[in-house]
């Protein structure tokens, strides 16, 4: 069997249904499946620093149980120190949301203006405050987004509790991770035993390469862009870029999000230079660059490998059928699915290991009609 | 086994130190080498691998009787392993096709161990991983000599 063996369309379109479904079941039961899913990104993170302590004599569940207790102190200080200061920014939250959205309107508007001045062709295709006397698309979205963010907010404090299950759940995995992989090995027939071994070894391989180039990924760009944006003099630059870094694990859309925060922080932050707005931009884009060109064949050089054209498909396609929550999960799920569906292809199409399978069984049944003769 | 309470002594250690390629490693290394062992059950007459599969994993047999032949080949050179000896060891040393067929002659306990859990042995538990590929070098040492002197034998013998 060539190991560069592809899935073909049936495989492919099978992968697909079973992404859209997993993810709209998903849905209900997210208060899990964001943990999980959590705990498994931090299992990846942490498992190098669990293996060394393992060679240097600890026992897995000491070196677990230390890594973990550290982090969560960690998480423990950085909660207790933070805390206070956020509780204090609640109350004017509301108001400092409705300023940033207003200052990033007024440049987007600007912007129009200065483009219909020099292009008034352009003047046709957008709506402005003059036509029909009706109040203009930004005033409309900031009122919008003004109206919704206090509750998005408080939806986002609804997972906390859940959220405290991503440490339980990534020690467990970290001690008995391989306790349940030899479980799940054994129930797979002989036949396809090393071949499906081998698959699995190589997806683990690739999702471990794949999370741990996506941290060191958004360390790099929280770094650049933070040092940039500090350079510049923006508000809360650290803070801003590591949501901006996080936000560019989303490919396509998150980064079109990510280039409109730095527009709208650095539009209120200098309100009245124009220019400081577009030099964030600019900013943004040269990180995006040195991210695409440099840091990401760096550390994510090895990762899911799915086609431009089906991952921003499938973006939509997460975020048509799960909302915000399908946006973030429909990579992973598809990644997945994908391997999955590659290894199952694989294992059905090879009529040597089906024969041998088939054999093996026939051998069983054999047995067990031993002496049963009519 | 995993839901179980306490620890237990494990039969497996005694069977695994007899086995040439852990001879020479110690009760707590043996324990490492365990948990990364798959055991499979076999029926008589069952293959266990094809010739020309992808190699991925080395088989120690626990009990029972396992023959590797190959197509075209005098029977006399198949050869059988039986308990404590192992086979398909060169999986681990190169990602290369299966040179023979492996099948079960009796109901047979064997332990795969994968070369890729092999190697995450040599990187994170380096003085294990020396040790036994030590003791397969010695042995490959020992079928090389074996076959040598054959090769003598007969060229002697014509």
């Amino acid at each position: 069997m060539s190991k560069e063996q592809t899935s073909g369309p049936v495989v492919w379109v099978a992968t697909i249904a079973a992404t859209c479904l997993t993810i709209y079941l998903f849905q209900g039961i997210l208060w899990l499946v964001v943990p999980l899913l959590l705990a498994i990104i931090l299992y990846y993170i942490i498992e190098p620093v669990v293996e060394r302590l393992t060679h240097i004599g600890w026992s897995r569940e000491s070196a677990a149980g230390i890594v973990m207790g550290l982090l969560a102190i960690l998480t423990l200080a950085f909660a207790v120190v933070s805390m206070p200061k956020l509780v204090r920014k609640m109350g004017t939250w509301n108001h400092t949301i409705e300023v940033y959205i207003d200052n990033g309107t007024r440049l987007i508007d600007r912007s129009l203006n200065t483009i219909e001045k020099y292009a008034p062709i352009v003047r046709s295709f957008v709506p402005s405050r003059e036509q029909g006397g009706n109040r203009s698309w930004d005033e409309r979205f900031s009122e919008w987004a003004v109206a919704n963010s206090s509750e998005t907010l408080v939806q986002l404090f609804h997972w906390v509790p859940s959220l405290l299950l991503v440490p339980y759940l990534t020690y467990f995995i970290l001690v008995d991770g391989n306790v349940f992989k030899r479980f799940i090995v054994q129930s797979i027939p002989n036949a396809y035993f090393e071949k499906s071994l081998l698959l699995f070894h190589q997806i683990d391989d690739q999702v471990r390469r794949y999370f741990q180039g996506l941290m060191m990924l958004a360390v790099l760009d929280s770094i650049c862009l933070g040092v940039g944006l500090k350079l510049m003099g923006i508000s809360g630059a650290f803070l801003l870029a590591v949501i901006i870094a996080v936000l560019s694990w989303i490919p396509y859309v998150g980064s079109v999000i990510g280039c409109l925060l730095v527009l709208v922080v650095a539009a209120t932050d200098y309100a009245s230079q124009t220019w400081m707005a577009y030099a964030a931009v600019a900013l943004f884009l040269g990180v995006r660059l040195l991210d695409d060109f440099v840091f990401m064949p760096l550390t994510v050089g090895r990762s899911l490998h799915i086609h431009p054209v089906v991952t921003v498909l499938m973006i939509f396609v997460g975020g048509a059928v799960a909302g915000i929550s399908g946006l973030f999960l429909v990579l992973p799920v598809l990644g997945v699915m994908m391997v999955m569906g590659q290894l199952l292809g694989q294992l059905c199409t090879n009529q040597r290991l089906r024969a041998r399978h088939e054999h093996a069984g026939a051998l069983a049944r054999q047995r067990a009609q031993k002496g049963l003769t009519l | 086994m995993l839901f179980s309470l306490g620890k237990k002594k494990n039969p497996r250690m005694a069977q695994l130190k007899g086995v040439s390629l852990f001879t020479d490693l110690k009760l707590s290394q043996l324990r490492i080498v365990n948990s990364l062992l798959h055991e499979r059950n076999y029926l008589a007459n069952e293959i266990i691998f094809d010739e020309d599969d992808e190699g991925q994993a080395l088989y120690i047999v626990i009990s029972g009787k396992v023959r590797v032949e190959r197509v075209g080949l005098d029977d006399k050179k198949n050869v059988e392993f039986g308990p404590g000896e192992f086979f398909g060891e060169l999986a681990l040393l190169e990602d290369a096709p299966r040179t023979s067929t492996a099948r079960a002659t009796e109901d047979s306990v064997l332990l795969a161990l994968f070369r890729t859990e092999f190697l995450s042995l040599l990187e994170l538990h380096s003085t294990i991983g020396s040790k036994i590929s030590y003791a397969l070098a010695r042995d490959l040492a020992g079928k090389l000599r074996r076959s040598i002197t054959s090769n003598l034998n007969q060229k002697a013998e014509a």
